[in-house]
């Protein structure tokens, strides 16, 4: 018989789980080879000791990671939430540089002549005679201004 | 339910009771702390038997086991976020005296203990803490005898290799 069969069955004799015919083969065995005694004496001894250790110091909670698996969603709930934040405060910060930045270029940008009122009504729409020409208040009436050339056309 | 079968159902239910209720205690006490929490607990296992079709398979004390085992996990998810203040001390197993010579190797044997996978930390508390035997506690935990034996094995060689180490560096 090898060492880790000799104890396991001293370690169920220990804890009565053999049965009477098994233990009584053990004991005839162990009686016959008296060297086993020693290991007999220290499977008892551990067999106490880790019976006294779980009794005095029960195990509160579920050892099958019941608390574990509340605390798993708990704190992925927990990061969720500050990814959620962080996400956020990047979102925001990058809306906020961006509108900064597009408010810093317009002011430092010069007038275009677009927003001159005079060249206002330059609009497509030159495939019509009118179109080539718009008025202009003068001090004495009104002058007509081509908007293809420069020359203007005085009207009386 | 007709009348022969509530009448055999229900001395089944007051010697399970008798003969079970207090190891339940035990048990509950032992996870939870309160004695009001693990009395309640234990009629909740009553209950749930009685309201079982069911009839267990194999021993009915693993069975109630089983049954104390999820409703202690259950009671554990409910209320995780509330603290447990009560210590050690608090538990009647928990008298003997803090500084006797053997204390040493018992904490020893506590943290190896501790190391243990969850489920073999299981088997060590229903077989060696509340003295339900191999059969017993497979019924509880769901699993076959063959496993119980083998992981309680195995846990016993481990407390035993690891002291050895600590106690003989060399």
């Amino acid at each position: 018989m090898n060492q880790q069969t000799l104890r396991a069955l001293m370690l169920d004799r220990e804890l009565g789980e053999l049965t009477p015919e098994a233990a009584l083969l053990l004991n005839a065995y162990l009686s016959e080879h008296p060297e086993w005694k020693s290991e007999s004496r220290e499977t008892t001894d551990l067999l106490r000791l880790a019976s006294e250790s779980t009794r005095r110091f029960p195990e509160r909670g579920h050892a099958a990671s019941a608390p574990a698996s509340s605390w798993n969603r708990a704190s992925t709930r927990l990061l969720a939430m500050a990814a959620g934040v962080v996400l956020f405060a990047g979102l925001a910060i990058t809306f906020a540089y961006r509108v900064g930045r597009e408010h810093a270029i317009a002011a430092e940008r010069p007038a275009s002549p677009s927003s001159s009122p005079q060249l206002a009504s330059t609009s497509p729409q030159t495939a019509l005679p009118w179109a080539r020409y718009q008025l202009q208040p003068t001090h004495d009436g009104y002058t007509v201004v081509p908007l293809l050339n420069s020359n203007p056309i005085q009207k009386p | 339910m007709n009348t022969a079968e509530s009448a055999t159902a229900a001395p089944d239910l007051d010697r399970l009771f008798r003969e079970s209720a207090v190891d339940l205690e035990r048990y509950f006490l032992r996870r939870h702390g309160s004695s009001e929490e693990a009395r309640d607990l234990v009629q909740e296992v009553f209950l749930q038997l009685a309201k079982s079709q069911a009839r267990p398979q194999g021993s009915v004390r693993g069975y109630l086991f089983g049954i104390a085992r999820n409703l202690s996990a259950g009671w554990w998810r409910k209320h995780f976020h509330l603290p447990r203040l009560e210590s050690i001390e608090d538990h009647p197993d928990a008298t003997a005296d803090a500084n006797s010579p053997a204390d040493a190797r018992l904490e020893q044997a506590r943290e190896i203990l501790a190391k243990l996978p969850p489920r073999d930390r299981e088997i060590l508390e229903f077989r060696l803490g509340l003295g339900l035997s191999y059969a017993e506690t497979a019924d509880a935990l769901g699993i076959p005898i063959g496993t119980v034996r083998s992981r309680l094995h195995h846990a016993i060689a481990e407390l035993r290799e690891r002291l050895a180490k600590e106690n003989h560096p060399t």
